[in-house]
């Protein structure tokens, strides 16, 4: 504190310049907050409306997916069919018409099964960064860190 | 020189020190203000939205997987007034396009008082909208000198896309299918007895508008998918014979039902007259009432000597008679004081019951009825299902009626006329529920139209219900018997070359609304099933008040055997005897 005391009773400017050097370093690490914020907020902001952009081309591609199906419906409607199938000269065969074969092993057609193998849609797909506020992420990599830390080699 | 610097600079310091002390106070303020949660939560309601999403109805297809219920996409046509450029355009051109009115367009423009949005069109065609659409870009696109106040322009005009009901296979099963309204709601047949499951469930979520607080939207399941157990492309050939026999035969009306009588499983019921469900707003041109939807369940009527398989099923299980007991018929019996002849007036002198059956005597089934005695035919008739709904799952089916001894209309005399089937009101499914049970060695299914649900993604299949054994495996292969060798015997019109089938035909008197019958107008029908070794079909046929012929052994029976004819082809059942030399092998 003597120290102290002496430097500012000798030289004044220099308490100057030590008070105007701690205020641009305090200057500069807010201008660095407020950049990494602005820059984490603008990206999250960005990527927010691209998930609003997908949720929306989600939407549409359902829709035109299901008036596709429909459409593919009208084209392989019976009325349709029949037309094309008379064009092409086949015509409906009567009983007398067919010849019965045995095929070892043949098993008549069962009704269709429409079960699809597919991810469950009730579950969240969107990963946690465009979720997570910064303080958020800090606490998940401090865990993190401090978990693989503790792993020991 | 200095000096005088100085007082300005701590001045300005002075002024910027106090702006941004007091900036940072203004926050504290307004931040414990009491009109701070009041703010916050004005605030919030623009970072949200409250939206409901409604989820795609839920498809229909036939047993073999083809679409018979669809979504197709149709748009509701409506202004953005606010950015409306020329009311005069929008209201000519969407006058034009979609046939509204100028008047009621351009004076809600130009006076909206206080209205943002106007619909002026739902429902609109995807074509109507691209012509829209085009002349609105058109529009937009024009060179610069035509940018004047009064420019034509379309702006302001919102497109907004949802789904309506398309059924591609246009009138094919719409009796089974019915149909859906603007509205949503399912009326009729599949669409209205499963509307729940088709529709799916709507959620009412908060969406964020702020993009720093994006999510996921919730995953809302489409509506259940529905398999029936409908083939089409029998549907189709059922359909087409349907409405050829009402054009031959000259009849008003009629039905034809297809059912497998192991699983009960439904695999055409065609009805004539229908209408093109794409096309609800037709209804009434083809309805008189909603009983004439779909005929096959719900237009009870008094089916006639085809109810005589029931009778004599329950004489034969009960031990009332074999088909051996002989029979002297003299052309009219007594019953209840009222004497009740065969249906040519005439007495066919010795028969067993396997004649009865072949020549469809009323005065023998009357008898038989008699010896069977009230108490038990009824309640055979009970245990067949009748005069009770099937429940089958299609909206609207009806009851029947069979009056029972203890009803205030019941008269003895009701026994005798019940054994052939008048006097008793029953639906074209119950009788083919009935007949399952005969075909089925005694086991009677419950008809049914829903094959499975596919929900999530897992197809859930129904299985095969039944609902009692109203006669013995022993009196089913005996009616089998007795039923095949009286359609042989008598050279019905109902036969299939190479095909064993069992069946009876039915001739019923319709009551005229004084209560007395006319023997000029019929309901004629045939019910049948085959192979009789092994069945795989019951058929069902109904021509209302043919003129061709009064009777059904002329007019259902053969068509009958066309349905059968088709059947065996699209079912891939070989004749007998190749069947069954396959079988022995």
């Amino acid at each position: 504190m003597d120290f102290v005391r002496n430097i500012t009773q000798k030289t004044p400017w220099k308490t100057q310049q030590q008070l105007f050097g701690f205020v641009l370093v305090v200057l500069v690490f807010a201008a660095m907050i407020a950049g990494i914020y602005l820059n984490v907020t603008s990206r999250a902001a960005v990527l927010g409306r691209e998930i609003q952009d997908l949720e929306a081309q989600i939407t549409e591609a359902k829709r035109a997916n299901a008036d596709l199906t429909n459409q593919l419906g009208v084209l392989l409607s019976y009325q349709s069919m029949a037309a094309r199938a008379e064009a092409m000269g086949f015509t409906l065969a009567a009983p007398e018409d067919i010849e019965y074969v045995t095929i070892p092993g043949y098993a008549a057609a069962e009704p269709v099964d429409l079960s699809e193998d597919r991810p469950n849609d009730q579950k969240n797909t969107l990963p946690d960064a465009y979720t997570q506020s910064l303080w958020e992420w800090f606490e998940v990599q401090l865990v993190t860190s401090g978990l693989s830390g503790g792993g020991g080699q | 020189m200095n000096y005088e610097y100085s007082w300005r600079v701590k001045l300005v310091i002075g002024v910027f020190a106090i702006v941004g002390l007091a900036i940072p106070a203004q926050i504290l303020r307004i931040q414990n203000s009491p009109e701070a949660d009041k703010i916050l939560d004005q605030s919030n309601n623009y970072n949200w939205e409250v939206r409901t999403l409604y989820p795609a109805r839920g498809l229909i297809y036939d047993r073999n997987g083809r679409l018979l219920a669809g979504n197709e996409i149709v748009y509701e046509v409506g202004v953005d007034i606010s950015r409306v450029a020329n009311p005069h355009t929008v209201a000519l051109t969407l006058s034009v396009t979609l046939d509204l009115d100028y008047n009621d367009i351009y004076n809600t423009l130009t006076n909206p008082e206080g209205q943002l949005y106007l619909v002026v069109d739902d429902f609109v065609p995807p074509g109507k909208v691209e012509e829209l659409k085009q002349l609105q870009d058109e529009l937009e696109n024009q060179p610069s000198d035509w940018r004047a106040a009064d420019r034509p322009s379309l702006e302001g005009l919102v497109f907004r896309p949802h789904f309506q009901r398309s059924y591609p296979e246009k009138s094919l099963g719409s009796n089974i299918l019915g149909f859906v309204m603007h509205d949503g709601h399912g009326y009729f047949g599949v669409e209205a007895k499963y509307d729940e499951q088709l529709a799916g469930i709507p959620v009412t979520t908060l969406v964020p508008t702020d993009p720093n607080r994006a999510e996921d939207l919730p995953r809302i399941p489409d509506g259940a998918t529905l398999i029936l157990t409908i083939d089409r492309d029998i549907q189709a050939a059922v359909e087409e014979i349907l409405d050829r026999s009402l054009l031959e035969h000259g009849a008003e009306a009629g039905s034809i039902v297809v059912m497998d009588p192991k699983t009960g499983e439904v695999l055409a019921m065609a009805s004539a007259p229908r209408f093109d469900p794409n096309q609800y707003w037709t209804y009434d041109d083809h309805f008189n009432n909603a009983s004439e939807f779909n005929r096959a369940i719900s237009l009870p009527y008094e089916p006639g000597s085809v109810f005589k398989i029931l009778t004599m099923s329950g004489a034969l299980d009960s031990g009332t008679v074999t088909p051996s007991t002989p029979f002297l018929d003299t052309g009219v019996f007594l019953i209840g004081g009222v004497p009740v002849y065969n249906w040519d007036d005439a007495a066919w002198g010795y028969q067993d019951m396997t004649g009865c059956m072949q020549h469809s005597l009323n005065v023998c089934l009357a008898w038989v009825a008699s010896q069977l005695g009230p108490q038990k035919f009824y309640s055979y008739a009970r245990a067949f299902g009748i005069g009770n709904p099937t429940g089958i799952d299609l909206a609207g089916e009806a009851g029947g009626r069979l009056k029972v001894p203890g009803d205030a209309d019941w008269y003895p005399v009701d026994l005798g006329t019940n054994a052939f089937g008048q006097g008793v009101a029953v639906t074209p499914i119950q009788m083919v529920m009935a007949a399952s049970a005969i075909a089925n060695d005694g086991r009677m299914a419950a008809p049914h139209v829903l094959y499975g649900m596919v929900q999530n993604g897992r197809q859930y299949n129904s299985p095969p219900r039944y609902l009692g054994t109203p006669i013995s495996e022993a009196t089913a292969h005996t009616m089998n018997e007795m039923l095949a060798n009286s359609l042989e015997n008598e050279s019905s019109q109902a036969l299939v070359t190479g095909y064993r089938l069992a069946g009876k035909t039915g001739t019923a008197q319709i009551p005229l609304p004084t209560g007395y019958y006319t023997n000029s107008i019929t309901n004629t029908s045939f019910i049948g099933w085959g192979p009789v070794d092994d069945p795989r079909f019951v058929v069902y046929v109904w021509l209302e008040r043919p003129t061709s012929s009064i009777w059904g052994s002329e007019v259902a029976a053969p068509v009958f055997a066309q349905v059968v004819e088709k059947l065996v082809v699209l079912m891939g059942i070989p004749p007998d005897s190749v069947r069954q030399a396959l079988a022995g092998q």
